[in-house]
């Protein structure tokens, strides 16, 4: 089992990684520069933590990125990344979509608790409105969740995979939900229009200002990791999971270029805005994929 | 004095203790009213919550030189909730109520902020609430000639269905009104936020909860879960009844909730914030299924524990600096470190993240959602919750993250041991709660057996069964730290030469130095972007107060009225007063 859990965190962090740095890349040629090379962010990363880091604000300071690193790496280990072996799938039976809920935002609370502790507003600034996104970033999200949940008749996402197939994929037969769900992943990967906390060249970076070195670098992979298990949790409950490493990589690339196309052509909304575009159309529509589950399904 | 009557307060947990479930008292007053206390276990479970709570209030209280009096008015009040809770019949529920109220209504008048127009709106809503209860409580008894709830209870089926409406919905007004569901909360937030800081957390965590244990006494004893499925109907797998009341929480929830992220005064945020949460369990109280009980009961112990703490931990933070608001405080996290670890516990509890009890407690509500197929219910209670972080953050933020917002508060030091001593306490039982959610299932199995329920299946200390799936808190727990250790190993082995930054103005702040006067303190800027969200705006810009404020008003003028009939003329006081009672003859006569 340990040495599945480390085989998966070097599968997520490479993925991850080389995501990133294509969504760098593919960002680039659209906006027609050059771009990075995809291997760039790799480096980044090993070099930062080789850095020596400016200054440290006590160990709060020094927590929020580990307990962030935490959520993410237990995050990953949840979710189910094969449909049909049995690779971690005595650890991933121990949870289920509600506590893979409730964990996406156990790290995103330590990041704020750092940032808050480093004491500059700027940062503040970018976590207060990344909360306040929140509130209408995961309404479709949670919408398109609880149809799966009522739909499977069970939180188990292991569950959720097997159901999908003999009744056919999610993606077809629930397509209201998987839009919701992907506007919402939209914004989950800080992609524009949802891009507000982030928010570069406007809040003078936003809540990653104060970070520097090992702590930059250990966000940047926790970043990778993370990314990687949001991906997979969606390939598993609208896509049946992934049987193979070829078909995971496959079909979590697919909405992960899906996501940066949708990302780059729009442009970035203010928090209010953002959070009244999704409180309407998106709402509305998994709302609608919702109630054919509940009342006709 | 105060090790008296902490000793005082341990005595009835030992008692009770020793009893086990098995008292019952009952005392004869004249041939038809019989005084009784029974030990169901329902009223054992908020017998314990009660008393516990006040056993660690009173501790925490020591550090304070309060007079003898204040500790006899609150152990009256101990226990009047006691009297509440094992009562067997309706006159001693309501003789407890009744002395509830006015010793509450004594200690929150102790407090030095408290205003006479507050004091006016707790009482006036006691009262209120008292008698609807008393209005339900008669009609009762007229149609089963007795006071002893067993009895009522068997009569029941019997009675016709309006008076069975009245009668809940008359429980339910009182019970609402303890509760402070929204629209009868207009008392909750000014009462909490100006009664004296330690006894808010008693308001909170257990006298709101009174309002709970009436509910459940209501609909799980007397009406019965399966009477109220009878009476309404069903609408998809739970009842009609369920899923009204579930509206009038979650729309509890939701606006108390972004009412609460926009308040300056910690106490009021964290006063919308138990109202918020008493939403979420008036939400699922009605299903009348298992998990719908068990989730109530659940979310009543961790709402209990989590406000205890809070208000605890923000009690001692004003006692220690004189400031309660948050844009007087900030930048305490390095003066008082346990404080501030133990408030992030609760936060943690709060906005229901795992592996703390929070969570557990949210699981299983939400499952209860999914089991009866409410899932725009459910969606209501998700969307509060995703709203909640904001105000999470804003009471660890605002208080103990950022900057210092004067000099005083650079200089305080760490609060008093025995403010810190309950809340290690309830941390501790929180972080118990999260790793062994299943310990709850023993306790909760009796009075799903007392309410006619199914009982929910138990396989293990560290896991939480429920209708659609599972989940391993002891194993969670455990991974979580694992993790965390292994992260904190790994990154302190790397080497770097960082220098703990002693100036909090050394920042990056866009090329310019910040100075004493600049102001970096963002704990006033929380909430302000609500304000430009249309959903959000239209429910913060909306307000109780002016709708009572208007009924308060038109009082006034109709009693103007009648003061006019009596005091202008005195010909025309004989007429009316003649003329009221040759009324009355002719009645009589016909």
């Amino acid at each position: 089992m340990i040495f599945q859990i480390i085989l998966l965190i070097m599968l997520a962090y490479v993925v991850g990684f080389i995501y990133f740095g294509l969504y760098r890349n593919i960002t680039a040629r659209i906006q027609g520069r050059y771009g990075p090379t995809v291997y760039q962010s790799f480096y980044d990363s090993i070099k930062l933590f080789s850095k020596n880091n400016t200054v440290s604000y006590g160990w709060m300071f020094y927590l929020g990125p580990v307990i962030m690193a935490t959520g993410a790496v237990l995050t990953l280990v949840l979710v189910p990344v094969f449909s049909d072996s049995d690779f971690l799938r005595s650890v991933t039976s121990q949870g289920n979509l509600f506590v893979l809920l409730y964990l996406m935002v156990l790290g995103p609370l330590g990041n704020a608790l750092a940032v808050g502790t480093g004491g500059n507003p700027f940062g503040v600034m970018g976590v207060v409105r990344g909360l306040t996104r929140l509130i209408g970033l995961e309404l479709p999200f949670y919408i398109a969740v609880v149809g799966l949940i009522i739909a499977a008749n069970s939180s188990d996402i292991v569950h959720i995979i097997d159901v999908q197939k003999t009744a056919g994929l999610n993606i077809i037969n629930h397509p209201l939900l998987f839009i919701g769900a992907m506007i919402s992943m939209v914004g989950f990967f800080g992609a524009s229009p949802f891009d507000i906390p982030g928010a570069p060249q406007e809040v003078y970076s936003g809540p990653r200002t104060e970070f520097s070195g090992k702590f930059l670098a250990l966000l940047m992979s926790q970043g990778s990791l993370f990314a990687f298990a949001k991906l997979v949790l969606i390939v598993d409950l609208f896509l049946g999971g992934a049987d193979s490493l070829v078909m995971l990589v496959l079909k979590t690339f697919t909405i992960f270029v899906a996501i940066i196309f949708i990302g780059i052509v729009y442009g970035r909304y203010k928090v209010e805005q953002a959070v009244d575009f999704l409180m309407k159309l998106p709402t509305l529509i998994a709302v609608l994929g919702l109630a054919r589950i509940v009342w006709f399904g | 004095m105060n090790s008296i009557f902490l000793l005082l307060n341990l005595l009835p947990i030992l008692f009770l203790y020793q009893f086990g479930g098995a008292l019952h008292v009952s005392l004869p007053l004249t041939s038809e009213f019989t005084l009784s206390l029974i030990q169901t276990p329902l009223g054992t479970f908020f017998a314990y919550l009660s008393l516990i709570s006040f056993l660690l209030v009173t501790i925490a209280q020591k550090s304070k030189k309060l007079a003898c009096n204040y500790y006899v008015l609150q152990f009256l009040l101990s226990m009047a909730m006691l009297a509440i809770v094992l009562a067997g019949d309706f006159i001693t529920f309501f003789i407890g109520w009744e002395i509830m109220t006015w010793s509450s209504y004594f200690l929150i008048s102790k407090s030095n902020s408290i205003d006479i127009k507050s004091l006016q709106k707790y009482i006036l809503f006691s009262l209120a609430s008292a008698f609807s209860l008393i209005a339900g409580i008669v009609i009762a008894y007229s149609f089963a000639h007795s006071f002893d709830f067993s009895v009522i209870s068997n009569s029941f089926k019997d009675m016709p269905f309006n008076i069975k409406v009245a009668l809940i919905v008359l429980f339910s007004l009182s019970f609402f009104t303890k509760a402070g569901v929204i629209g009868l909360h207009y008392w909750v937030v000014d009462t909490y936020s100006k009664a004296p800081n330690l006894f808010s957390s008693i308001l909170s965590a257990v006298m709101s909860k009174m309002g709970i244990y009436g509910l459940f006494l209501v609909y799980g004893n007397i009406v019965g879960y399966q009477e109220l499925k009878m009476m309404f109907g069903t609408i998809l797998n739970g009842t009609d009844f369920g899923y009204v009341l579930a509206w009038i929480g979650v729309a509890t929830s939701i606006i108390a909730t972004f009412k609460a992220i926009t308040q300056d005064e910690v106490k009021r945020l964290l006063a919308y914030s138990s109202i918020a949460q008493l939403g979420y369990i008036i939400a699922v109280i009605g299903f009348g299924t298992t998990y719908g009980v068990a989730g109530a009961m659940y979310h009543t112990l961790i709402h209990t524990i989590i406000k205890l703490l809070l208000f605890i931990n923000v009690a001692a933070i004003v006692a220690q600096t004189g400031k309660n608001r948050f844009s007087q405080l900030g930048g305490l996290i390095y003066r008082t470190p346990v404080s501030f670890v133990m408030l992030l516990i609760g936060i943690i509890g709060l906005a229901g993240m795992p592996p703390l009890g929070g969570f557990a407690s949210k699981f299983m509500m939400y499952n209860a959602a999914i089991d009866t197929k409410f899932a725009l219910i459910l969606i209501g209670m998700l969307f509060s919750g995703a709203a909640s972080f904001l105000y999470c953050y804003k009471l660890v933020y605002g208080i103990y993250l950022g900057h210092p917002t004067s000099k005083n508060l650079e200089t305080t030091k760490e609060v008093p041991i025995s403010y810190l001593i309950p809340q290690i306490i309830l941390a501790l039982l929180l972080v118990l709660a999260g790793t062994f959610p299943g310990a709850f299932i023993k306790i909760i199995n009796p009075i799903l057996v007392e309410f006619s329920l199914s009982t929910i299946p138990y396989s293990g200390l560290g896991v939480m069964n429920s209708a659609v799936g599972s989940f391993n808190g002891f194993f969670i727990m455990s991974a979580f730290v694992v993790f965390f250790v292994l992260i904190l190993l790994l990154i302190t082995r790397i080497k770097s030469k960082a220098k703990n930054n002693l100036n909090r103005f050394d920042i990056s702040y866009c090329g310019e130095v910040p100075t004493q006067d600049t102001s970096l303190h963002f704990g006033f800027g929380f909430g302000t972007d609500l304000y430009r969200i249309k959903f959000v705006n239209a429910i913060l810009k909306r307000s109780s107060s002016s709708f009572y404020e208007s009924l308060a008003t038109q009082t006034k003028k109709t009693s103007e009225l009648f003061s006019r009939m009596y005091y202008g003329n005195i010909h025309n006081t004989m007429i009316i007063i003649l003329l009221f009672f040759s009324t009355l003859f002719f009645i009589g006569v016909n």
